[in-house]
C-alpha cells in the first residue's frame, strides 16, 4: 500500500436487523483504481454491503469510509461515487429518453427548483459518449434492450463523473455475448481510473475481468486474486455441503447443477 | 344544450371540473407510475373521517379534510418508512379507519342532517363560491409546487433509491407528494366525491401512459383526458340527471378502455418485469 491509497475501507462491519444478521464482521479495502468483484450466493448480503457502502444502511457495529470518510457524511463527494442498481427494481416503460434519465444522474447536484445548464448537458454527453449510446439519446428507455438499457443506467452513475462505480448484478438477464462487452466497457473504464466495485453471481465472467474477487456469505470466505480463488469460491457460493465437496479430490463437479450439487455433495459425504 | 351554461351553480361546477380534471391529471402522472394508486385511495377515503370531524367541532369542512388527509398520508408515508409496515398494510388499516371514524361522529351528533351522499359520490349542485375559490387555491398550491419539484418528482417515481443515492432529498419529496395528493383529494371531493376522487387521479394518467412513451406528452394527454372527462361528465350528469361524480369517473374509466384499444403493443411486456426486451432494434 505504499503508492496507493483504499478508496473503500470497511473494518468489522456487521448489519444485523431485529431478526437476522446480514453482514458479520466484514473486513474489505478497495484501493484506488481496482477492480473488485463480490460474488456470494442469494441472500448473502452482497447488495446490503453495497448499500453499506453508499451509506443508504448504517452498519451495526464496525465503520465504512468511503474517500476517507462516512459515506452518510460525504455531503458533496457524494457525487464521488457512482451507483448502478439492480435493473429489477425500475418501470422499463416508464416514459423518459435515455438522455433523460441519464440527466437524472445530475439532478442533486443541480439542486430543487433550477434548470439542468449547460455543463448538465455537456457531462451528460460525455457519459453517453463513453459507453457508446450517443445515438440511442432520444430513444424512450422502453426501445432499449437489456445491453443498451444497462450501458444507459452506467452513463447514468457516469453523469457525475465519479471516481468510483458500484454496480449490482449488472449483467442479470442478458446474455453472454452482451455481458461479455459489458465487462469490456467496465475494464475500459478501469482503464480511464475509475475505481470498480461490481457485485455479481456470475464467477466465471468477472473473474477475466476483476483484480480482485471477494466471496461472501454473511462474512467475507475469501479474497484474493482470482485465480487464486476461482476453484473454492465454487464452495462458498454453494454453501457448506458444497464445501465438503471443494476440498475433497474433485472439486470441479458442482459446476453448472446448482440444484442436483448439493443432494450429490451430501451423498458423497455420506459415502 | 349551452342555455345549461346560465345557470350559476353550473358555471361553477364546470369551473370546479376544469380545476379538477386538470389537478388530478397532473398529480395522476406521478401516482400512477410511482405505482401508489392505493395510496391515493387510501387518502382520499380519510377525506370522510377529516369531514366528520369537522361538522362535529364546528370546523370548516374543507379546512378539517386538508388537515386530516395531511396527517393521514403523512402517518402513512412516516409509518412505512421505518420499515415496521408495510405501505400497502399502512393504507389497508388507514383506509378503513378513517372511514369508520367519520361514520362514528357522524352516528354521535344526532339529528345534524349533513348531505353525506354528496361528500361521498359528488354532486353538482354542491358547488357554492367558497368552494370553488377553495378549490382554486388548493389547485393552485399543488400546481406551483409541481412546477418547483418537477426534476425531483420525476427522478423520485422513475427510481427513488437513485434519486436518494445522487443527493436529491427524496424521502422528503415523497411526503410532498402524499401531501399533494390529500390537497387534490379535498379539492375535488365536492363534485367527484370522496369514494370516486382515486379514479379520476388515476385514470386519465394510466389513460395517456397508454398512449405515449414521452413524460411531458403523457402529462398533457393526461390534463386533456381529465379536463374531458370532468366537464363532460358534469354535461352528461345534467343530462341524464345521474350523480356528477359517478358520470365523471365512468367517462374516464371509458377514455381509459378505448386507450388500452389503442396503446401500441409495446406495453404487453410491463408488469412481467422484462428478462429479454423482445421488441428492441439491436443496434
Amino acid at each position: 500500500m505504499a503508492d496507493t491509497h483504499s478508496i473503500i475501507e470497511l473494518h468489522d462491519v456487521t448489519v444485523s436487523y431485529p431478526y437476522h444478521t446480514v453482514l458479520e464482521s466484514v473486513t474489505l479495502h478497495v484501493d484506488a483504481g481496482q477492480f473488485l468483484a463480490v460474488v456470494g450466493p442469494n441472500g448473502a448480503g452482497k447488495t446490503t454491503l453495497l448499500k453499506a457502502v453508499l451509506g443508504i444502511v448504517r452498519p451495526t457495529r464496525g465503520t465504512v469510509l468511503v474517500f476517507g470518510k462516512p459515506p452518510w457524511l460525504l455531503g458533496r463527494d457524494r457525487s464521488r461515487i457512482g451507483y448502478v442498481p439492480q435493473v429489477q427494481t425500475v418501470d422499463l416503460h416508464f416514459p423518459v429518453t435515455a438522455h433523460e434519465a441519464v440527466m437524472m444522474g445530475r439532478f442533486g447536484r443541480i439542486g430543487v427548483g433550477r434548470r439542468p445548464a449547460r455543463e448538465d448537458r455537456e457531462a451528460v454527453q460525455r457519459a453517453m459518449e463513453r459507453v457508446g449510446i450517443t445515438n440511442l439519446a432520444d430513444a424512450p428507455i422502453g426501445r432499449l434492450s437489456g445491453g443498451q438499457r444497462q450501458r444507459m443506467f452506467v452513463a447514468r452513475a457516469l453523469a457525475n463523473e465519479p471516481e468510483l462505480l458500484l454496480l449490482d448484478e449488472p449483467t442479470t438477464g442478458v446474455d453472454i455475448a452482451t455481458t461479455e462487452s459489458f465487462y469490456e466497457l467496465l475494464h475500459r473504464l478501469q482503464h480511464e481510473g475509475i475505481t470498480i466495485l461490481v457485485v455479481s453471481h456470475d464467477i466465471g465472467v468477472v473473474a477475466r475481468y476483476s483484480d480482485s474477487v471477494a466471496c461472501i456469505n454473511q462474512r467475507v470466505e475469501l479474497h484474493g486474486r482470482p485465480e487464486e480463488v476461482t476453484g473454492s469460491v465454487l464452495a462458498c457460493m454453494y454453501g457448506p455441503q458444497a464445501a465438503l465437496l471443494g476440498h475433497g479430490a474433485v472439486p470441479h463437479i458442482v459446476v453448472g447443477e446448482h440444484d442436483a450439487h448439493i443432494e450429490s455433495a451430501q451423498g458423497s459425504a455420506d459415502a | 344544450m349551452l342555455e345549461i351554461l346560465h345557470y350559476d351553480f353550473m358555471q361553477r361546477a364546470l369551473l370546479a371540473g376544469l380545476i379538477i380534471g386538470s389537478v388530478c391529471a397532473v398529480i395522476g402522472v406521478y401516482v400512477v407510475l410511482r405505482g401508489i394508486s392505493f395510496i391515493g385511495a387510501g387518502i382520499s377515503h380519510a377525506a370522510f373521517g377529516g369531514v366528520a370531524l369537522g361538522f362535529a367541532l364546528g370546523i370548516n369542512a374543507v379546512i378539517a379534510a386538508v388537515i386530516f388527509c395531511l396527517a393521514v398520508s403523512w402517518g402513512i408515508g412516516i409509518v412505512s418508512k421505518r420499515g415496521e409496515v408495510r405501505e400497502d398494510t399502512a393504507v389497508g388499516v388507514f383506509f378503513a379507519a378513517t372511514m369508520a371514524l367519520g361514520v362514528l361522529v357522524i352516528g354521535l351528533m344526532k339529528g345534524y342532517q349533513v348531505d353525506l351522499f354528496g361528500y361521498l359520490f359528488g354532486s353538482i349542485l354542491a358547488v357554492s363560491r367558497g368552494d370553488l375559490i377553495a378549490s382554486a387555491v388548493l389547485g393552485a398550491v399543488v400546481l406551483v409546487t409541481v412546477a418547483l419539484l418537477y426534476k425531483e418528482l420525476l427522478f423520485i417515481s422513475f427510481d427513488q433509491e437513485m434519486a436518494e443515492v445522487v443527493g436529491v432529498p427524496a424521502e422528503r419529496i415523497h411526503l410532498i407528494l402524499l401531501g399533494l395528493i390529500a390537497l387534490t383529494v379535498v379539492l375535488s371531493m365536492k363534485v367527484v366525491g370522496i369514494i370516486l376522487v382515486s379514479a379520476l387521479i388515476v385514470t386519465p394518467a394510466a389513460a395517456a401512459y397508454q398512449l405515449t412513451e414521452d413524460f411531458r406528452k403523457m402529462m398533457a394527454l393526461s390534463v386533456v383526458l381529465g379536463v374531458f372527462a370532468t366537464t363532460g361528465g358534469l354535461l352528461l350528469s345534467y343530462r341524464l340527471n345521474t350523480g356528477s361524480g359517478a358520470t365523471i369517473v365512468l367517462l374516464t374509466t371509458l377514455v381509459f378502455l378505448v386507450s388500452v384499444a389503442l396503446s401500441p403493443r409495446r406495453r404487453m411486456g410491463r408488469g412481467v418485469k422484462a428478462v429479454v426486451d423482445p421488441i428492441a432494434p439491436q443496434t
